[in-house]
């Protein structure tokens, strides 16, 4: 491989480490929330970060520890998990597209980098600079950010979550929805971009009330997919 | 958990190493995934604080919201500063007015 390719992958490296650190700073609150949730579940510090580790998807954490409360079985807590994370499905047949020159052989380990906040940074500088190489090199620069905040936040939460005042903690847990909007908004730039958050953020507070854990936020974000590409999709009328 | 969920993620490895460009109608509706993601997660966060939804004026992240909004929008691609403002805002508010 010649030098230039290998400092460009480099610089990509550096690009998703930079653009993920106001995500990273986002994260760290929600890890210390999951942290001490786990905490007070009866799970001891490592497990939690262990888990933070390999599982490395919050939303569905957060449910696995409700369930763990109500004394729900292992199957149904797996079963949730996985109908939970199927929205990652989506976010990585997004991304596949972007990553076509990455090396294969990176691609099963990059799978696991595929959650809420680095999908979003990635995808975003995707779009955004199309022409720049290598995009898996900037997902694993904002994986990197991510994987250190959000587990170094359950570490500190797990072992010291208690003493965050109940006010600065409530203000931090709105850390996460902040990022999406700011990642949001330069979207909605017509007609059609509206349509497609409002059936996703309706269909995801109705599912989310209706339907069991997972089920609402995956159909939802499917279905305004659909509904959006079959609206850009019409015949123009002349 | 940790098996489950990274089967969830493996499209990514099959789609980029395998796939053909797809249909134009498929690479719309892919196109608009960010979007319906962001807003779900976003939708979610804002009125479903602690998992259910709480349309109410003492939920105080329906006023931090619009606050975030209106930074991102002004100071447009710009993450640190909404963050810091939508937080900052709920946590004034839950020192003015929380319980």
């Amino acid at each position: 491989m010649s030098a230039r390719p290998v400092g460009q992958a480099r610089s990509e490296v550096r690009a998703g480490i930079v653009e993920s650190l106001p995500l990273g700073l986002a994260l760290v609150p929600v890890g210390l929330a999951f942290g001490y949730l786990a905490h007070t579940a009866g799970l001891s510090w490592w497990l939690a970060s262990l888990m933070s580790a390999i599982v490395y998807a919050g939303p569905s954490q957060f449910i696995a520890m409700g369930l763990v409360g109500t004394g729900a079985p292992v199957s149904a807590i797996v079963a949730t998990t996985f109908v939970t994370n199927l929205r990652y499905s989506l976010f990585a047949a997004s991304l596949a597209p972007h990553m076509r020159d990455a090396p294969r052989a990176r691609l099963p380990f990059l799978g696991h980098a595929v959650a809420d906040g680095s999908y979003a940074v990635t995808i975003d500088h995707a779009l955004a600079r199309p022409e720049r190489p290598r995009k898996d090199q900037f997902l694993l620069g904002s994986f990197v950010v991510s994987f250190v905040a959000w587990v170094g936040g359950t570490i500190l939460g797990a072992l010291a979550g208690g003493v965050v005042p109940a006010a600065i903690a409530y203000g931090l847990a709105f850390a996460t929805p902040a990022v999406f909007i700011a990642f949001l908004v330069p979207y909605i730039r017509d007609c059609v971009s509206a349509i497609v958050m409002l059936a996703a953020g309706i269909g995801t507070v109705a599912g989310n009330e209706y339907l069991p854990a997972g089920v609402g936020p995956l159909l939802a974000i499917a279905g305004a997919s659909v509904l959006g590409g079959a609206l850009l999709s019409r015949p123009t009328r002349r | 958990m940790a098996a489950v969920t990274y089967v969830t993620r493996l499209p990514l490895w099959l789609l980029a190493s395998r796939a053909p460009t797809p249909h134009p109608v498929a690479e719309r509706v892919i196109e608009q995934i960010p979007i319906a993601a962001f807003s779900a997660i976003v939708f979610s966060g804002v009125l479903q604080p602690g998992g259910s939804t709480r349309l109410e004026a003492s939920n105080l992240y329906l006023y931090a919201a619009p606050v975030t909004v209106i930074v991102a929008i002004v100071l447009r691609g710009r993450l640190l500063p909404a963050i810091g403002a939508g937080t900052i805002t709920a946590v004034l508010l839950r020192l003015l007015f929380g319980p």
